[in-house]
């Protein structure tokens, strides 16, 4: 944690949390000025355990299905599908961490990073903002919180055209959540302020 | 002991409840009309007949109230019903089981093939294992996923009047914005 002068709040914070299921995540939390914050929630890692488990659980069966068809070419095909599996799995659904980029006059950035270490970006732009806000809602069988922005709509002044939830691959609970949105509103209001004043 | 009742001179069914017992109010939704001071509001305290709730009997002038007590007919209901699900059972049984050439000698030709007397209970059970599941598939689809409108408002509380509080009275019920609520519930509480 870097250290800043008296009075000024800190410019990085790192805290640590749980999420729904119970796993652990990191929140970094980078203070640039009184107009720009950005969040960064890092997801627990893929675990040796999980990962032998799926291997063991693939080979396994391919080696019952060779004892049925006595070809061989089926155990090389479970080794090819075992190594292909991982590899889209780390490229196309593991996501490593998730960052919340708020920009005050300009707008919100959302980007995830898998964990190959590709990178997708959402920019919402704030003229399009309305609120952000935690709500609750059903999520398989459980009722989770869950951090959303809601999107002006064109038409009606106090309608909600739009729901964006974040940080949905990582899902921290409440406590995590507070912080964010805390933090959030005091931008948004800092740019309310400084809209309506001329 | 029977109290009299207020001015419709109420009075309980045979095997009703004859001065004991707690009050059965059916039909909570309609409020009562009548005030009644409280002093004759007894036992039998009763709201005006509404076309929902009560049926009248208008030859005797007597109320018949929504009750769970048996009546005499709900017993004859009751008993037809008993003796139609035995003969049915016992119908089933003998097609099921009494070969072809007994039957067709009575001269009962045109009867169901006999697979049906298997096929149909093993279907009937298949249809409810099925319902389980069918039925937690549809809830589950029904859910609203997260980034849903519906999670947030609907069309009740976009289009609710707002009407001016009054001085000293409780507030009407309104539909308070999701913004205002996380405010309140996160914002306030440092």
């Amino acid at each position: 944690m870097a250290g800043p002068g008296a009075g000024e709040p800190a410019m990085e914070d790192e805290r640590s949390f749980s999420d729904i299921c119970g796993g652990r995540l990191a929140l970094h939390r980078r203070y640039y000025s009184p107009s720009c914050l950005e969040f960064c929630l890092s997801c627990p890692r893929i675990s040796l355990r999980s990962l032998t488990a799926v291997t063991c659980t693939v080979w396994l069966a391919a080696y019952g299905l060779f004892t049925l068809c006595e070809n061989s070419m089926i155990l090389s095909a479970a080794i090819f599908i075992t190594l292909l599996g991982l590899l889209g799995y780390l490229h196309f659904v593991k996501i490593d961490h998730e960052t919340l980029l708020i920009i005050d006059s300009l707008g919100i950035q959302m980007t995830s990073s898998y964990a190959s270490g590709k990178e997708s970006t959402t920019f919402i732009e704030m003229g399009k903002v309305k609120d952000v806000i935690i709500n609750e809602a059903i999520y398989m069988q459980k009722v989770i919180y869950y951090l959303c922005i809601l999107l002006k709509d064109p038409v009606e002044p106090h309608g909600i055209s739009q729901v964006v939830p974040i940080f949905q691959s990582a899902k921290p609970r409440l406590d995590c959540l507070i912080e964010v949105y805390r933090s959030c509103q005091e931008i948004l209001a800092h740019q309310k302020a400084a809209s309506t004043s001329p | 002991m029977r109290r009299q009742g207020p001015v419709l001179g109420v009075e309980a069914q045979a095997g009703g409840r004859l001065g004991a017992g707690p009050p059965i109010r059916p039909c909570p939704f309609f409020p009562v009309l009548i005030e009644a001071k409280p002093a004759e509001l007894g036992w039998r305290s009763v709201p005006p007949p509404t076309p929902h709730c009560r049926n009248i009997s208008k030859a005797t002038g007597k109320m018949v109230e929504n009750s769970p007590s048996p009546l005499p007919e709900r017993a004859i209901y009751g008993f037809v019903l008993f003796l139609s699900s035995q003969f049915g059972f016992i119908l089933y049984l003998v097609w099921a089981f009494v070969p072809e050439s007994w039957l067709n000698s009575l001269g009962l030709t045109y009867w169901p093939q006999k697979y049906w007397a298997v096929a149909l209970p093993v279907y009937l059970l298949i249809t409810i294992v099925i319902g389980y599941v069918l039925l937690f598939g549809i809830n589950m689809m029904s859910t609203s996923p997260l980034d849903s409108i519906h999670n947030i408002t609907d069309n009740y509380a976009k289009n609710q009047q707002h009407k001016k509080d009054q001085e000293e009275a409780i507030p009407a019920l309104r539909d308070i914005p999701i913004s205002e609520v996380n405010q309140m519930f996160f914002l306030e509480a440092k």
